[in-house]
């Protein structure tokens, strides 16, 4: 066999790889959408026909608010969490070494005193400078002034400081819907079994809120925006929904997640090493339940919504981007064993799997496909017809798919889309998937390169102040 | 090649149908609003002239009884008959009571068929009961038979909306008989929910606070815990038994730790000696101690006081911590104050001041410790 023969065999190979790793794709993302949406409508009938629970106390959670260098927007942040519709809970702010006003701010706004309070240091955290203290406002707000560790240092040090058997953790600069926390607890009341709740993150740009609960809602302006809005409908009402009917889901996103304290520190609390502090934590109560053998649950709850700003510049979308690609990486790294791994099942063979394949390999596996695509056109070997026929069918699959999971949030509570948005979402969908697609795989491989480094970093896109009496994003 | 195309267009073809789907499912839901707005109109005009009929004292219509037969077969019907009742109950409340307990038979035949229907369903009617049924009937046995069989449901709603009605009805044995079929099913429900549930119980709380302690030794232990943090707010005393349950050592711990906290409510000096023994006792189990620390200082006695400074140098934070808690709740002497200052351990010492400067018992009182 000559040289030519071996690489044309190769190529062939190689193009049967790439198209059973695109039918691969499309499978998943057919499942996920199919499901999601049928879920989603069944927890809508629930809604509907009452079949809910309902209690004047739930669980008493400790909600953490992880700030650095968030004077524009912490105090209303802290006002909006003041303003939920629930009874048992106490706010954690933890001043993460800020060098701007972040501390002065909330001090000076709610009337903060300076207290020696003690803390049970369960998770190792940098040095707690000062702590303040109020019990003047609805709930109990406490402000933890630390020496710079990161965000995970950050929120160990709340959970150190917490009172309550439940934490939750927010971004500081995004903003809780007012049923939220409610939504995110409820299902606790349902099932003792619960380790972890997840809520869904959407993106605050385009909407109008008042007092919590949405006024106005439209597809923000800017094309970049709106197409992050389809991509994490994808994410939150498709893939989310899937991995949960497995209890396989290994994401909860750090702006809105529900975990239980004791089995969290048990199993050692948030990571300070890694970037992607969210998707460790809920990894390693994965591997700790298995390997001790606890009947646990990881419960993905659409109706607990968070509101996030999302990056308008191509510039801070790369930034936020590597630093989640970055926290893939890490995790990936750290539980490697999960990889093929019978002991933990679901989780090894699809969530973990898919994770690996078409989210961390996805970009080498992608440029693959596109070198082996100009080789096989250069030896002759690509039905270019037939190619750009699979193409170009791939790319509307795509972009139906994202249309569908973004029609699904007609599903969810307090969501009502004019023809307007449906009509912008149909003509961004190719978009997405053709220009925002490549953007963010192009973060991706970059951030391969020098991933361990810059650890305790604060990544973060420029900041808009928020008012929370009537804010407009 | 062309099995890859025809998978992908499979899945295209399945997409395009969900996405009709819910378009096709938005517009109907607007139209099923508009016709809803009609249909409820068109009940609200019937169940009104049986309103007219009724305040005149005169027969209802027999007519509008077989239509609610047929109608309220279908949710969505029933869903709209619940908002016209809600809306007229505002404005009439007394006339929409008679005309409920005229009709009540309806609800008789639909407890019935509902039960056949998917737990949703069922759970939905059990919510439309707990909210509207005339509950100041005296009985009604075939409902409330049926109400039983709804608690046994492997569906959490409709059980807590089946106890929901028959909290509303007021029966204890009712709600006993109820909390038996449903532990025996050994289906999860909250302990957390039953305590709070029970006290929404609308009938005589101490028939069914003295029916469920009779019972007490048929239930799980989830449901015992549930049970005694129910009796905790009773007005019924229990203090003898509880205490003869607790020194008898033969329950479960999260049922005597639910006992000890019982009399941190309801003072019960025979339980204080065993309570300090706990204190005391460096073998036991240290939840005790967190617990027994935390209601103790209920027990305004001078022994109480020696034992909580005692475990304020606790190796245990929670013991530490619910020990100076209950001590700054408590009259402390001027003797008891010197104690706390003098106490050595560090972590005690934190713990005093914060929690006595919370509590604003500052230097000036004596209390805060360098």
């Amino acid at each position: 066999m000559n040289f030519t023969e071996f690489a044309k065999s190769a190529l062939v190979v190689a193009n049967t790889f790439f198209i059973i790793y695109l039918i691969g794709y499309s499978t998943y993302l057919f499942f996920s959408s199919v499901i999601g949406s049928l879920m989603l409508f069944k927890h809508r009938n629930y809604r509907k026909l009452s079949n809910r629970l309902y209690d004047d106390y739930y669980v008493p959670v400790s909600i953490l608010v992880p700030a650095h260098n968030e004077e524009l927007t912490v105090v209303e942040t802290v006002k909006s969490l003041l303003g939920l519709d629930y009874k048992l809970y106490e706010i954690i702010v933890i001043d993460d070494g800020s060098t701007d006003h972040t501390a002065k701010v909330l001090i000076d706004y709610f009337k903060l005193e300076k207290i020696n309070r003690p803390i049970r240091m369960q998770i190792k955290t940098k040095k707690i400078k000062e702590i303040y203290e109020t019990e003047e406002h609805k709930v109990k707000i406490t402000l933890i002034r630390k020496e710079n560790g990161g965000k995970a240092d950050a929120l160990n040090a709340g959970i150190n400081m917490s009172d309550c058997p439940y934490f939750m953790s927010i971004d500081a600069d995004s903003m809780l819907q007012a049923d939220s926390l409610e939504n995110i607890a409820k299902p606790i009341l349902e099932d003792d079994k619960i380790v972890a709740c997840g809520g869904v993150v959407r993106i605050s740009n385009g909407l109008k809120i008042e007092n919590g609960r949405i006024n106005e809602y439209h597809l923000p302006k800017g094309i970049l925006v709106s197409m992050q809005v389809l991509e994490y409908d994808r994410s939150f009402l498709a893939s989310r929904i899937l991995f949960d009917q497995f209890n396989g889901n290994l994401i909860i996103s750090g702006a809105c997640g529900l975990f239980r304290k004791d089995v969290s520190l048990a199993a050692g609390g948030y990571d300070a090493d890694t970037v992607g502090e969210d998707f460790e934590l809920v990894i390693k109560l994965h591997v700790f339940c298995k390997m001790h053998k606890i009947d646990y649950r990881v419960k993905y709850v659409p109706e607990a919504i968070c509101w996030s700003q999302a990056p308008t510049t191509i510039k801070d979308l790369m930034k936020q981007r590597r630093r989640w690609n970055k926290g893939l990486i890490q995790g990936m790294y750290k539980y490697k064993n999960l990889f093929l791994n019978p002991k933990y099942g679901m989780i090894s063979f699809i969530s973990f799997l898919y994770y690996l394949i078409y989210e961390l390999l996805t970009p080498f596996i992608e440029i693959f496909g596109i070198i082996t695509m100009i080789a096989s056109y250069y030896l002759d070997l690509l039905n270019i017809k037939f190619m750009a026929m699979f193409m170009l069918i791939y790319i509307l699959f795509g972009g139906i798919l994202s249309l569908c999971t973004f029609l699904s949030r007609l599903h969810v509570e307090n969501i009502k889309l004019s023809m307007r948005d449906i009509l912008k979402a149909m003509s961004l969908c190719v978009l997405e998937i053709t220009v925002l697609r490549y953007i963010v795989l192009y973060a991706r491989i970059s951030s391969f390169f020098g991933y361990k480094k810059n650890k305790k970093v604060w990544d973060r896109a420029e900041r808009v102040s928020m008012e929370y009496k009537s804010a407009k994003f | 090649m062309f099995n890859t195309i025809n998978i992908i267009y499979v899945y295209i073809y399945i997409i395009i149908t969900l996405i009709v789907f819910d378009l096709f499912y938005t517009t109907n839901e607007k139209i099923q609003i508009k016709r809803g707005k009609k249909k409820l109109e068109k009940f609200k005009k019937s169940i009104n002239e049986q309103l007219v009929k009724i305040k005149q004292n005169a027969k209802v219509d027999e007519n509008h009884k077989k239509m609610l037969l047929r109608k309220l077969k279908n949710v969505n019907n029933l869903l709209i008959y619940q908002e016209v009742i809600r809306q007229l109950k505002i404005e009439q409340e007394e006339l929409v009571d008679k005309y409920l307990v005229v009709y009540t038979s309806i609800f008789q035949v639909f407890s019935q068929s509902y039960r056949n229907k998917d737990s949703i369903y069922k759970a939905f009617f059990a919510s439309f009961l707990s909210k509207f049924y005339p509950f100041h009937l005296n009985t009604n046995s075939i409902i409330d038979e049926e109400i039983i069989k709804y608690v046994k449901d492997k569906s959490v709603y409709c059980r807590e909306n089946a106890m929901l009605y028959l909290y509303k009805r007021g029966s204890a044995k009712l709600v006993v008989n109820a909390l038996k079929a449903m532990d025996g099913q050994e289906l999860y429900y909250h302990k957390k929910l039953l305590s709070n549930d029970l006290l929404k119980f609308q009938g005589n709380q101490n028939e069914l606070a003295k029916l469920l302690f009779e019972a007490f030794d048929q239930f799980s232990i989830d449901f015992q815990v549930s049970i005694v943090n129910y009796l905790r707010f009773s007005n019924m005393n229990f203090n003898d038994d509880f205490y003869e349950m607790l020194m008898s050592h033969s329950y479960d711990k999260e049922v005597e730790l639910a006992i000890i906290r019982y009399f941190g409510k309801k003072i019960y000096m025979p339980v204080l000696s065993y309570l300090l023994s706990i204190l005391r006792d460096d073998q036991i189990d240290v939840e005790y101690k967190i617990i027994v620390c935390q209601v103790i200082g209920a027990y305004h006695k001078d022994q109480v006081k020696e034992a909580l400074i005692d475990c304020i140098s606790h190796e245990n934070w929670y013991v530490r911590k619910n020990a100076t808690k209950s001590l700054s709740k408590m009259h402390l002497t001027n003797e008891d104050k010197n104690k706390i200052k003098n106490i050595s351990d560090r972590y005690g010492k934190q713990m005093v001041n914060y929690t006595f400067k919370s509590r604003n018992m500052l230097k000036n009182e004596g209390v805060v410790v360098q």
